[in-house]
């Protein structure tokens, strides 16, 4: 038997697609080895080779083991509290209609958000996720642009003080919906802006500088302009996180502590920075609508009951289907209702970046831990929120899978796919890794 | 000597854990050690090793990264991880428990 048709042999046993290139490497490199020797201790070449398909074994038997090695991974425990918040939602919403005022038309809504998700995360769980690295650079920079073309058209033109009440309603609208455009397009960037650091590899320190500077600088001002600073700080933590690992798993040809400082000082800086104004606002303008919003869920936390209805404060909430929804299901169920949804939501992103770290594939996990970074900003924001520590009217944020919402559920169930779809694959290393830690051992 | 190959079924994996905690190894390597400690009497099969070695990384006992060899060839080579190493241990005392078990037994003394 011959070389390829024995490495054919064995394929034809492994389902698993995406394991064929690197094991046919595998495989050939093995039987060139062992053709060398035969070669050296004096047979003739041209029988070195088929006598080294015969040491392999028999390739049925080896391609069965091979496929039994590569069955496909489900992540069943990040699986599981998404269902539980995508339901819960949903079970919380139909609870609310006695309680709070609803619209006919978010009853037919429910029902196609739900479907939007669930088809979302399908259909990306089995699309292949390195599509994100085939010409990352055009992609990254089409999405971006895109984004700011879709947030400038939606932010509302009408500026000023002197504005009718309809104007205002307008105001409010336009500016609320671009601000949707720009946390859920940055959120969805992210996946982009792995691919662009991944085809980035090797490079030397200026290109790592320009890297941060393309990763957080576009997304970051159009975020500011739409105007929703939840989603420029989402930006800046995602990018962070990004290169963060980018940097760990040496895909830069650079000194890793000089990286980490140019990083986390700027970082640090900016998060100071973004405290002292939001306690300068809270100085100059105390008694907005925000913080009559953030003083009733206060209020209405510290007098909940821990189960059953409050006394009826929370009927005033702004958004109990969306934004505010953990803080409506405190109200209707009580308080430790609202603290188990607290807790799935944050075992959601934490089991995501844990289970990030058990994927081989280096760009597979760059992705699994930005998603899982993604996540874990949305839910704390989301429970600070609802807690009453920010506001969501500033913040624009919502829970992943159980606030309403087409752009959530939409952009949940891709993020989720994508996740699924990464570590569905994550035993498989078909990148040719550049290890700059450990030199390969030769012979 | 030819041996039955049921008697190696169970500690292939705990042989070539052994090999990788020494230094890491590419596939055809660790074959041709096993055969030179044993004296030839562990003959394994490329067939059964890469099922055996790729089933050891989705555990997640060993890791594994390309590399070049000096013929310019593509290499894939393996090494223990913390789990690996753990799970070695546990494995070299159960078969010291077993082997000493054995021995006792085909000597003619009491195992009790």
């Amino acid at each position: 038997m011959k070389k390829e048709e024995y490495i054919k042999a064995v394929l034809e046993q492994v389902r698993c697609s995406n394991v064929h290139e690197p094991l046919k490497k595998e495989l050939e490199a093995h039987i060139d080895d062992q053709a060398e020797a035969f070669i050296a201790v004096g047979l003739p070449e041209e029988n070195a080779e088929e006598e080294a398909v015969k040491t392999m074994g028999d390739p049925i038997e080896a391609g069965m083991g091979l496929d039994a090695a590569h069955r496909p991974s489900f992540p069943i425990a990040v699986f599981l509290p998404a269902v539980i918040l995508l339901f819960t939602g949903v079970l919380a919403r139909y609870f609310f209609e006695d309680y709070f005022p609803v619209f006919d038309i978010m009853k037919n809504d429910e029902i196609i958000n739900m479907i939007a998700c669930i088809a979302a995360a399908i259909i990306f769980y089995f699309a292949d996720y390195t599509i994100f690295v085939r010409k990352p650079k055009t992609a990254y920079v089409v999405f971006t642009l895109l984004l700011a073309i879709t947030v400038i058209w939606n932010v509302s033109k009408v500026k000023g003080e002197n504005v009718s009440g309809a104007e205002w309603v307008t105001i409010v609208f336009r500016n609320t919906l671009s601000g949707y455009f720009a946390f859920y397009g940055s959120a969805l960037l992210v996946p982009l802006m792995c691919g662009f650091v991944f085809s980035m590899r090797g490079k030397k320190f200026k290109w790592f500088v320009l890297s941060c500077f393309i990763l957080v600088v576009p997304p970051a001002i159009i975020s500011l302009y739409a105007p929703c600073l939840s989603s420029a700080i989402l930006v800046g933590i995602a990018a962070l996180a990004i290169m963060t690992t980018a940097v760990k798993d040496g895909y830069f040809n650079i000194n890793k502590t000089v990286a980490y400082l140019f990083m986390y000082i700027p970082a640090s800086l900016a998060a100071v920075g973004l405290t002292l104004i939001k306690l300068l606002r809270n100085i100059r303008y105390n008694g907005s609508t925000a913080d009559w919003e953030q003083n009733m869920i206060r209020k209405l936390i510290t007098e909940a009951v821990l189960f059953g209805k409050d006394n009826g404060i929370s009927t005033a909430l702004t958004d109990p289907y969306n934004s505010h929804i953990l803080t409506a299901i405190i109200a209707r169920f009580g308080l430790i209702a609202g603290l188990a949804v607290a807790v799935i939501l944050v075992i959601l992103p934490l089991v995501m970046i844990i289970m990030s770290s058990r994927i081989q594939n280096r760009f597979g996990r760059l992705i699994a831990i930005s998603i899982g970074v993604v996540f874990m900003f949305m839910s704390f924001a989301f429970i600070a929120a609802n807690f009453g520590f920010t506001t969501a009217m500033e913040s624009h944020v919502t829970a992943p899978f159980m606030s309403d919402g087409i752009f959530n559920a939409v952009t949940s169930g891709i993020l989720m796919g994508i996740f699924a779809s990464v570590y569905r694959r994550k035993d498989l290393m078909p990148e040719r890794k550049i290890d700059t830690d450990r030199p390969a051992q030769v012979s | 000597m030819k041996i039955d190959k049921s008697l190696m079924a169970g500690s292939t994996g705990m042989l070539i854990l052994h090999l990788l905690a020494e230094k890491e190894m590419y596939g055809y390597e660790m074959i041709e050690t096993l055969e030179k400690r044993s004296d030839n009497t562990f003959s394994l099969k490329a067939g059964t090793l890469y099922p055996l070695l790729h089933s050891l990384e989705k555990a997640g006992y060993v890791s594994s990264r390309e590399a070049e060899a000096e013929n310019g060839r593509m290499r894939k080579y393996y090494s223990i991880t913390d789990e690996g190493t753990g799970f070695l241990e546990g494995k070299k005392s159960e078969w010291s428990l077993f082997s000493g078990a054995v021995n006792k037994v085909l000597e003619g003394e009491s195992c009790v």
